[in-house]
C-alpha cells in the first residue's frame, strides 16, 4: 500500500441491497475502502462477494443503498442523472468481460464513441481513436466490425475505448474471463504496462494469476473486506 | 450527441437489420403511395367537379325564373297577355319586380316579357321544312345562364342571339289517311289515346335534324308577322260535353278561296294586305337550346325584342291605308296607359285636349259572323296596331299611334329573372320568395347540393382515411421501434455506461424512427407517382363508363356542359398537399417514437449490462 499517495476513491460505509424474488439480498455491508492515485488494484472474491457491485457503484452505473462514494473529492452518490452520465463519460473507463462493443460500429468508431458522447467533434474523436488503436496494435483493423475481430482483439479495442477520454479510474470487470490463455496474457500484459498518470486501475477478478499481476489485492467476501491469501500472508 | 452522428449510426443499424427495416417501412410506403394517389385523384376529381360541373351549375343556380305560368299553385295554364295591363292576373307588374329585388339573398331581379307577334317561321334551319316558333320571351342577360349561352348580348345590325327551343322541331302536318272526311265521336274524343290517333293533325319530332351540339353557333333567318296562314283542314265541331262530333274535312280549292276571302274581308280595306304579308325577316344566331319540356318559347335579349317590335310596328303602321277604322268591326283588346294628349282629332279637326289610351291592340280579333263557320276558324287574327280614343269610345279606332308606346314597359311582364347573391343560398332565397308570394317550381338545387356534398366529402374522406392509416402506421412504428429497443438493451446499456445521457439515447431512437419514416416516405412518393398514370387512365375509363363522355353529355343531364374526361384531368399532382401530409407524418413519427425512445432512455445501464453478461 502506498500511503503517500492521496486517495482517489474513498468508499465509506457503502451498503448495497438488492430486492429479489426471494427477498432482500445484501451485497455490501458498510464497506470502507480507499484507493490511491496511480494504483493498480485487483478486487478478488468468490461469486456473490460483492466485488462487481463495488465496481458498478464506483463506475456510477448503480446507486448504493447507503454510504458514500467520494471520487477525487466529489460525492458520486449525490450526482443527478446527467451529471452521472458525464461522470461515467469523463472519469470512468469501463472494460467489460464480454467486451460490449457496439456491433454496428467499426473498431475505430467504437473507440471514438465515448468522446463523441462527451460532445467532442466526431471527426476529431475518430482521428484520436486511431492513435489509441495503434497503441493496442490494431490500427490495421480500425475499419472492422466487432464481428470480424477475435475475442482478444475485441478486448483490446475495448481497452482503447476505456482509455480515450483519459479517465481518472479504469474499471475492468473480469477482463480475461472470456479469453484464451494467450490472449488473456496479452491483455494482462497490456494492463500491467499501462502507465498511470494520476489515475487508478481497478480490476475485478477471481483468478489468482490475474490478481498477482497487481500491486494491491483487495479481498471481498459477503460484501465485506476479507483476509485473502495475500493479506493472510502479510499478516503472518 | 450530434443529430448527424445519430442519423449515420441509425442508417448503419437499419442497413444491418434490413428485414426489420423492410417491415418497419412497408406501412409508411403504402401510406405515402395512398396519399399521393388518393390526394392526386381526389384533388383532381374535386377540381374537375368544381371547374367542370359545379361552377357551371352554380352559375346556373344563381338564377331563378319566376313565372305565374309555372307556378305550382296554378291549376291551369293561362295565356299571358302580350301587352302590359294592370289587371291581367297572369302578369307581373314592375312593383313585383321591385319587391323581389328587396328580398334576402337576391341581388337583382329583371322583368321577362313576351314579344307580341302573330307567327314566326323559318325554313332555313331544316331544309325543306318550315319550323314555327310559338313565341318569344324577351329576357335579360342572366337568363342565358340557364342554357349556358356564351353570349347573349345584342348589338344592332348583328344577328340576334337566340336560345331556340327543342319544341320547334315538332313539325305539324296533316294526315287524312287518304280520306276526305274524318269524324270523331264524343266518346272517342274523351279518350286521349284514341283521339290522338284519330285526329288528322299530327306532329312529328324532327329527330334527325335536331342535334343540340351542332345547333350552337348556327345562324338562320325567320319571318315574323305577316298574314296568318290558311288552315290545313276544315274542322266542324258540334262536340259539347261528351256528345257530338268533330268532323275534319279536306279543304277544296273553293273552300280555300272562301277562307281567303273571309280573311280578306276581316282585315278589310284598311290595310295594304300585300305589304302586311311581307312581315319582318330577322337574322338569328343560336347561342343556346331550351329543352325544358312544355316550354315552347324561344328566348332573345330584351333589347333585340324591342327592336323587332319596332320594326314590326313600323311595317304594320306603314301598311295602313286608312286613318280611321269602324270600331264595331273589331273585337279588339286594348292595353296601355291613359295619358292626356292635346292634338287634332281626325273627325273634327279641332285642337282639343282629350284622353287617350295609346295602348296597342295587337292581334286584334274579329269574330266571324258565322257561328260556327262552315269552314275555317271562328276568329281571325288581324295584324296591325291601333289605338283607341277613349273619348270617342266605340266610335273610331285610330292608326295614329304615337311613338312613346314603343317601349319595353308596354309589354307584359310574364316572368321575373332573379339573380341570387350566391348559388349556395338558393334554398334560402326560394324560401324568401315563397314567403313573399313568389313560389318557384324549380327545385334543381337539390341535385347540385348532392354534387357539392359529394365533392366536399372527397376531401374529408381523404383526411379520414389518411388519419386512420396514419394511426395504424403510428402503432406499427411504436411496435417496431419498441421491439428494436427491447432487442438493444445491451447496446443501450453500453451507451449509458460510456456516458450517454437519457436524452442522447432518446434522440438516437427518435432519429432512428424518423429515418425509417423518411425512407418510407421517399419510396412511397416514388411508388405513388409511378402508379398515378395507370390509376388515372383507369379512373378516366371508369368515369367515361359512368356516362361522362362528350356524346352522352351533350344530350344528358348536363346538356351543353363540356364534361368530357381526359386522363390528364387526373394528373394534377397536389405537391402542397402531399408535402403537408408527408410533414405531418414525419411530425407524427417523431411524437410517436418518443414513447419507445423514452422507454429506451429509462433502461438502467447496470441492469442492461448485467443481463447481457
Amino acid at each position: 500500500m502506498n500511503s503517500l499517495q492521496p486517495a482517489l476513491v474513498q468508499l465509506s460505509g457503502l451498503t448495497k441491497r438488492y430486492r429479489t424474488g426471494g427477498g432482500e439480498v445484501v451485497a455490501l455491508h458498510g464497506l470502507d475502502l480507499s484507493i490511491e492515485l496511480n494504483s493498480k488494484v485487483a478486487l478478488m472474491g468468490p461469486s456473490g462477494s460483492g466485488k462487481s457491485t463495488v465496481l458498478q457503484l464506483i463506475g456510477g452505473l448503480d446507486k448504493p443503498s447507503g454510504g458514500s462514494i467520494l471520487v477525487a473529492g466529489r460525492e458520486v452518490t449525490k450526482l443527478n442523472d446527467d451529471a452521472l452520465s458525464s461522470y461515467r463519460n469523463t472519469t470512468i473507463g469501463f472494460i467489460f468481460q464480454t467486451f460490449n462493443l457496439q456491433s454496428h460500429l467499426t473498431a475505430q468508431e467504437n473507440v471514438a464513441l465515448p468522446q463523441i458522447l462527451g460532445g467532442h467533434k466526431p471527426a476529431e474523436a475518430i482521428a484520436r481513436a486511431l492513435t489509441l488503436l495503434e497503441q493496442v496494435g490494431l490500427a490495421e483493423k480500425a475499419g472492422r466490425l466487432p464481428s470480424e475481430l477475435s475475442g482478444g482483439e475485441m478486448q483490446r479495442v475495448a481497452i482503447a475505448r476505456a482509455l480515450i477520454c483519459k479517465p481518472g479510474i479504469i474499471l475492468a470487470d473480469e477482463p480475461t474471463a472470456n479469453l484464451d490463455k494467450d490472449n488473456a496474457t496479452h491483455v494482462l500484459d497490456m494492463m500491467s504496462a499501462l502507465e498511470l498518470n494520476n489515475q487508478a486501475l481497478i480490476v475485478v477478478t477471481h483468478d489468482d494469476r490475474v490478481a498477482s499481476r497487481f500491486e494491491r489485492i483487495i479481498y471481498l467476501d459477503h460484501g465485506e473486506l476479507a483476509m485473502g491469501p495475500a493479506t493472510q500472508q502479510a499478516a503472518s | 450527441m450530434p443529430i448527424l452522428y445519430a442519423a449515420r449510426t441509425s442508417l448503419r443499424k437499419l442497413r444491418r437489420k434490413r428485414m426489420r427495416m423492410f417491415f418497419g417501412i412497408v406501412p409508411t410506403v403504402l401510406l405515402l403511395t395512398f396519399i399521393v394517389l388518393f390526394s392526386t385523384i381526389s384533388v383532381s376529381v374535386n377540381t374537375f367537379i368544381r371547374t367542370h360541373i359545379l361552377s357551371k351549375i352554380e352559375y346556373r343556380e344563381e338564377i331563378i325564373h319566376l313565372s305565374k305560368l309555372n307556378n305550382p299553385a296554378q291549376t291551369y295554364m293561362p295565356t299571358p297577355s302580350p301587352l302590359s295591363s294592370d289587371d291581367n292576373p297572369n302578369d307581373y307588374t314592375q312593383s313585383d319586380v321591385d319587391k323581389v329585388k328587396t328580398l334576402n339573398h337576391i341581388q337583382d331581379a329583371q322583368a321577362e316579357r313576351i314579344l307580341p307577334t302573330t307567327s314566326a317561321t323559318t325554313a332555313s334551319l331544316v331544309a325543306g321544312k318550315t319550323l314555327t316558333v310559338d313565341g318569344f320571351t324577351l329576357a335579360p342577360q342572366e337568363t342565358a345562364r340557364d342554357y349556358d349561352a356564351t353570349s347573349f348580348t345584342y348589338s344592332a345590325g348583328q344577328p340576334i342571339p337566340i336560345i331556340v327551343n327543342k319544341a320547334m322541331f315538332n313539325r305539324r302536318y296533316l294526315d287524312m289517311g287518304g280520306k276526305s272526311t274524318i269524324t270523331i265521336t264524343g266518346e272517342q274524343l274523351a279518350d286521349p289515346q284514341k283521339s290522338l290517333a284519330l285526329v288528322p293533325v299530327k306532329s312529328e319530332f324532327l329527330d334527325a335534324d335536331y342535334n343540340k351540339s351542332k345547333m350552337l353557333g348556327r345562324t338562320f333567318q325567320m319571318k315574323l308577322g305577316g298574314l296568318p296562314a290558311i288552315p290545313m283542314v276544315a274542322l266542324k265541331s258540334t262536340f259539347s260535353g261528351t256528345s257530338g262530333t268533330d268532323v275534319y274535312r279536306t279543304l277544296s280549292t273553293s273552300d280555300i278561296a272562301k277562307l281567303q276571302k273571309t280573311q280578306n274581308d276581316a282585315i278589310g280595306p284598311y290595310w295594304d294586305q300585300a305589304k302586311l304579308a311581307e312581315g319582318v325577316t330577322a337574322h338569328f344566331v343560336i347561342v343556346g337550346v331550351n329543352e325544358t319540356p312544355g316550354d315552347s318559347k324561344a328566348i332573345i335579349p330584351t333589347t333585340a325584342g324591342i327592336a323587332l317590335f319596332q320594326e314590326l310596328y313600323t311595317l304594320q303602321r306603314g301598311a295602313r291605308t286608312h286613318t280611321a277604322l269602324p270600331a264595331e268591326a273589331y273585337s279588339s283588346s286594348f292595353a296601355g296607359e291613359r295619358v292626356t294628349k292635346t292634338g287634332k282629332l281626325s273627325d273634327n279637326g279641332a285642337d282639343t285636349s282629350y284622353n287617350v289610351t295609346p295602348g296597342v291592340a295587337l292581334l286584334t280579333e274579329r269574330t266571324s259572323t258565322d257561328s260556327p263557320p262552315a269552314v275555317g276558324p271562328t276568329v281571325i287574327p288581324i295584324p296591325g296596331w291601333v289605338y283607341r280614343n277613349d273619348e270617342k269610345d266605340g266610335a273610331t279606332v285610330s292608326s295614329d299611334v304615337p311613338d312613346f308606346i314603343l317601349t319595353a314597359d308596354k309589354l307584359s311582364i310574364t316572368g321575373i329573372t332573379v339573380r341570387l347573391d350566391n348559388a349556395t343560398n338558393r334554398p334560402k332565397a326560394q324560401k324568401a320568395l315563397a314567403t313573399a308570394g313568389y313560389p318557384e317550381a324549380d327545385n334543381s338545387a337539390s341535385f347540385t347540393d348532392t354534387i357539392r356534398k359529394v365533392n366536399g366529402g372527397l376531401g374529408t374522406a381523404l383526411l379520414v382515411v389518411v388519419a386512420i392509416l396514419a394511426g395504424i402506421n403510428a402503432l406499427i412504428l411504436i411496435s417496431t421501434v419498441g421491439r428494436s429497443v427491447a432487442d438493444s438493451q445491451r447496446e443501450i446499456g453500453v451507451y449509458r455506461a460510456l456516458g450517454a445521457r437519457k436524452r442522447d439515447v432518446a434522440k438516437l431512437y427518435v432519429v432512428y424512427s424518423a429515418i425509417q419514416t423518411a425512407l418510407g416516405i421517399a419510396l412511397g412518393l416514388i411508388l405513388g407517382l409511378v402508379l398515378i398514370f395507370p390509376v388515372a387512365s383507369w379512373l378516366t375509363a371508369v368515369i367515361a363508363k359512368l356516362g361522362f363522355t362528350q356524346a352522352a353529355l351533350d344530350n344528358g343531364v348536363f346538356g351543353g356542359l363540356n364534361l368530357a374526361v381526359k386522363s390528364a384531368d387526373f394528373y394534377h399532382i397536389d405537391v402542397l398537399r402531399i408535402g403537408l401530409y408527408a410533414i405531418a407524418l414525419m411530425v407524427l413519427t417523431i411524437v410517436v417514437s418518443l414513447i419507445p425512445a423514452w422507454r429506451a432512455a429509462r433502461i438502467s445501464p447496470v441492469e442492461a449490462i448485467r443481463k447481457a453478461d
